[in-house]
């Protein structure tokens, strides 16, 4: 078994490192001519955690433990996405990934799974059948890999699969040392996006079928596509707008829809930084490590219960006074909690916890272990939700006027202000802060407050010339604010091809924008106008490249 | 030299919480003492621990030193190899070491422990004068209140599994807070101030949810708790009470039962503690509640529970021979003597109780019916 394992482990690293060609029609990165301006390339990156953890609970369960943890993936022009592309994967990830995807396949074979999801029962259980791992390889393997098997990683399998049942003296052994190693592999692995030449035009190339249900589903989905999605693929549909409409007609009015929007979510407002809030337990006593995951999901839930489940305006987000809580959340929230787990709550109309930036998650977030920070929060909604880029911090700013004890500076407004005297500091600062401060009613844990210490708070700020003087009023400014959902058709759309936009895309992205603004700001309309667009599935061109000369 | 100790038992905040009953003066009502909204505010238990005083080296309380522990005593009654493992033979487990192999801790009676029984002496005690009077056999409290009564104080004084870090403390205290079964809720109502109010109701409850932990591992206030209706009657009642200084004592004492599954799960080790008059004396402010429960608990209640959880798997954790402890259990036995027998039934006692406030998100009308006459 030991010799087996670590056949495929190589086998494995050496895939990652110069890439398997067994994928049929593989012409990676050739590149064609643009059918749009709006366009991108086939890709090849590595799945997410999330899409791993979907992948794997759709193909065999969500009980199915998955103990996966993929590294993150460097942010790029705002969003992982991009940064997915650029994701190297060293020796030691290959080493994880492996053992991981033992633990997998061993759930999915064992005793109290295989009578369901391998679709055979062999001739006799401590020998190999060859027909019965054909069948279960078929299967799962064509959804594992986006695509049939070809036929010499077909054979590979089930004959590697008869090899451990024999040496183990048990089938579903060598059934799960199979499976281990797809799981591992890269063509599972790494999402690649294989092309073929364009019937219409030989001069140019496509995404083959496969790639095109794959970036659909993983763009609505999270995951990779389900069966009715490959056999769209299989049949050509996905190469006829007919086709294609069909398909993103379904999955956007599936339930899976939500994780879509989720990991859209997630990535856009950078929630994957959670996983490093930590807060002081003296001045936070009930902001604990449970709270952490809560107050990231309040905030997922909030967002997906408005966009997709109530089909809301986007911008309404900003300004919702429906939000969901758990008993951990309701302490720092001040109330009581609706029942012992996630209940849905309405915010009363006497609270300043409105919208999305005002609850637990995006203020505790966005703030420092033991204080909150108008500049993180302000920065954040800056180059977050309204894609302004904020400069950073010169190397040599001087904190001593800010933490001057002899300042008499009770609140942040107090201290930022002291800080803004000096002009190197203050051209961010009056970017960041007019809106940061306007969210000080809430501490560095997302509780609301009237007083820094024995100081009244000032609320009051403003956003690109609009005025106002609490948390609410913040949202309605960022409800009107153009930038809003300029912002959010280009991150949208970013997302979806995982590319940032480019100089001359600049029109197209004004037509979207437009188009979801005609639509309401309802966000499964502009994921099902981005992908029912030719510029989705359009390859990009590119120098023209002459085999073994890179330009 | 006397630590504070009882696992830092309320003690360290105890005590000086006692040296000011009656010695500081009223002030202006902090944030902490602010009004609770409503007249209101709930507390939510996050521990209890016995109220066994204790010194660092044990000398002032147990001269001749700490109890012979049941393996001890086993040992003592079957002097040798042969003897004991006669009895192993016979009867299997050394908790059977009852004339006729009966099992020690359902029948102490069966047999007398051959090593003498160590009482807790001195006259330090923590706990409350429940009886009004200064008897010569009451305690004074550490910080000199005269006609404390604790006789179980006495029993469990000098065994080692009752003090500090000891099996059944660090039972009382984790599974006190940890378990569901022991969700014990006060409603204070009725409270126009929390530094000094001269009436207030007193309601207990059990509650249905956890408390959430910060940490350090100390109760975070506010968390939500809703009231057990369905199971948790038998947990209700009713106490009068008033504050001064920011303490709240009762002004008359009630029966009380206080759920206390101190080991394993609440599903299926729930047991309980009888009081009979008992008093509370807490230390409040809008955040957290501390101080001392006590009463006259039953004997047989407390032995079953006692002897239930300590019968079977613990072996000798807690350091202590059952029989000895039902001898002095009724030797000590200090109130409501049977009407038959005349043999007290009764023990006096106290608990040490940390709360933090909690948000009840249930709370029935007679919680809130002086709220709609005071709206009036």
């Amino acid at each position: 078994m030991r010799r087996l394992t670590n056949v495929a482990m190589i086998i494995g690293a050496a895939c990652y490192l110069v890439s398997c060609s067994d994928a049929p029609t593989s012409h990676l990165n050739q590149q064609v001519s643009p059918t749009s301006s709006a366009a991108s390339t086939a890709r090849m990156r590595l799945m997410s955690q999330d899409e791993y953890a979907y992948a794997i609970g759709d193909l065999f369960g969500p009980d199915v433990e998955v103990t996966q943890t993929i590294p993150r993936a460097p942010r790029v022009t705002g969003l992982l996405a991009v940064g997915t592309g650029v994701a190297a994967v060293t020796p030691s990830m290959v080493e994880r990934f492996h053992r991981d995807s033992h633990l997998i396949a061993e759930q999915v074979v064992g005793k109290a799974r295989r009578e369901f999801l391998v679709p055979c029962k062999p001739a006799g259980i401590s020998a190999a059948d060859a027909a019965c791992a054909d069948k279960f390889i078929t299967t799962v393997g064509r959804r594992l890999f986006r695509r049939p098997l070809s036929e010499a990683e077909h054979k590979s399998m089930v004959q590697a699969a008869g090899e451990g049942a024999v040496r183990l003296k048990d089938f579903y052994a060598g059934l799960s040392f199979t499976l281990a190693g797809m799981i591992s592999s890269p063509q599972f692995m790494l999402l690649t996006e294989t092309t073929e030449v364009d019937p219409h035009n030989a001069r140019r190339q496509r995404l083959t079928g496969y790639a095109k249900a794959q970036r659909l589903s993983l763009f609505f989905w999270d995951s990779i596509p389900d069966e009715q999605l490959l056999r769209a693929a299989e049949r050509g549909d996905l190469h006829t707008e007919r086709g294609v409409a069909q398909q993103i007609d379904r999955l956007v009015n599936s339930p899976q829809l939500e994780r879509g929007v989720r990991a859209f979510f997630s990535d856009m407002l950078a929630f994957e930084t959670f996983a490093d809030v930590a807060k002081d337990n003296v001045i936070y006593p009930a902001f604990t490590q449970a709270t952490v995951p809560e107050a990231k999901e309040q905030a997922l839930r909030m967002i997906a219960h408005h966009l997709v489940a109530e089909r809301g305006d986007y911008r309404e987000l900003f300004t919702s006074r429906k939000t969901f809580v758990t008993p951990n959340l309701a302490i720092l929230m001040g109330i009581i909690a609706p029942g012992p787990g996630w209940s849905e709550y309405e915010i009363p109309q006497s609270s300043q916890r409105v919208g999305l930036l005002s609850q637990v998650g995006f203020t505790s977030l966005y703030a420092h272990p033991g204080r909150s920070s108008p500049t993180r929060r302000g920065k954040a909604i800056r180059e977050l939700v309204l894609c302004q880029k904020v400069p950073d911090p010169p190397a040599n700013v001087d904190f001593s006027g800010f933490e001057d004890p002899r300042g008499k500076m009770n609140t942040a407004r107090d201290r930022l202000t002291a800080h803004a005297t000096n002009p190197v500091c203050a051209g961010c600062h009056k970017i960041t802060d007019p809106i940061g401060l306007s969210l000080e009613n809430f501490d560095g844990a997302g509780q609301f407050r009237t007083t820094e210490g024995d100081a009244a708070i000032d609320p009051s700020g403003t956003l690109d010339g609009v005025a106002f003087n609490t948390p609410e009023g913040l949202g309605k400014a960022l409800h009107d604010s153009p930038a809003l959902t300029s912002c959010l058709v280009s991150r949208l759309y970013s997302f979806a091809l995982a590319k940032a936009p480019g100089a001359n895309e600049k029109d197209y992205l004004e037509t979207l924008r437009a188009k979801f603004a005609g639509a309401g700001y309802r966000v499964p309309d502009l994921m099902r106008m981005i992908s029912n667009d030719a510029a989705f599935f359009a390859l990009a061109a590119a120098p023209t490249t002459v085999a073994g000369v890179t330009p | 030299m006397r630590i504070l100790s009882a696992r830092r038992f309320a003690l360290g905040a105890f005590v000086p919480m006692i040296a000011m009953f009656g010695s500081v003066p009223a002030k202006a009502a902090s944030v902490e003492q602010a009004p609770p909204p409503n007249g209101t505010i709930a507390y939510v238990v996050t521990t209890v621990l016995p109220a066994v005083y204790q010194t660092s080296d044990a000398k002032a309380e147990c001269p001749t030193g700490l109890n012979a522990t049941h393996l001890e005593q086993y040992e003592a009654q079957f002097p040798t190899e042969e003897a004991r493992k006669a009895q192993r033979r016979d009867y299997g487990y050394f908790h059977n070491r009852g004339r006729n192999g009966e099992n020690v801790h359902y029948s102490p009676e069966s047999v007398v422990d051959p090593l003498p029984f160590k009482e807790a002496v001195g006259k330090v005690s923590l706990g409350l004068n429940l009886d009004g009077k200064v008897g010569p056999n009451d305690f004074v409290s550490p910080d000199g209140e005269a006609g404390v009564d604790n006789e179980l104080y006495r029993v469990l004084g000098c065994i080692s599994g009752w003090r500090d870090n000891g099996t059944m403390t660090f039972q009382n205290e984790v599974r006190m807070r940890d378990n569901r079964f022991n969700r014990i809720i006060f409603v204070l109502s009725g409270v126009d101030n929390l530094e000094n109010d001269n009436e207030v109701t007193i309601r207990t409850y059990r509650g249905l949810d956890n408390v959430p932990l910060d940490s350090l591992n100390k109760g975070v206030p506010g968390s939500t708790q809703r009231i057990d209706f369905k199971f948790g009657q038998r947990y209700m009642h009713v106490f009068k009470g008033k504050i001064v200084n920011g303490v709240l004592t009762t002004t008359a004492p009630a029966d009380y039962v206080m759920p206390w599954s101190i080991i394993g799960d609440g599903r299926f080790a729930g047991d309980e503690q009888w009081y009979r008059e008992a008093r509370l004396q807490l230390k409040v402010d809008s955040r957290r509640a501390e101080g001392l429960l006590a009463g006259y608990v039953d004997v047989a209640g407390w032995w079953w529970a006692y002897t239930k959880r300590t019968s079977a798997h613990i072996g000798d954790a807690v350091r202590s021979s059952p029989p000895s402890v039902w001898v002095a259990l009724k030797r000590r036995a200090d109130a409501f003597p049977d009407p038959v027998t005349g043999q007290n039934t009764a023990i006096s006692t106290a608990v040490a109780l940390k709360f933090v406030r909690a948000e009840i998100s249930n709370l029935p009308k007679e919680e809130t019916q002086h709220l709609a006459s005071a709206a009036k």
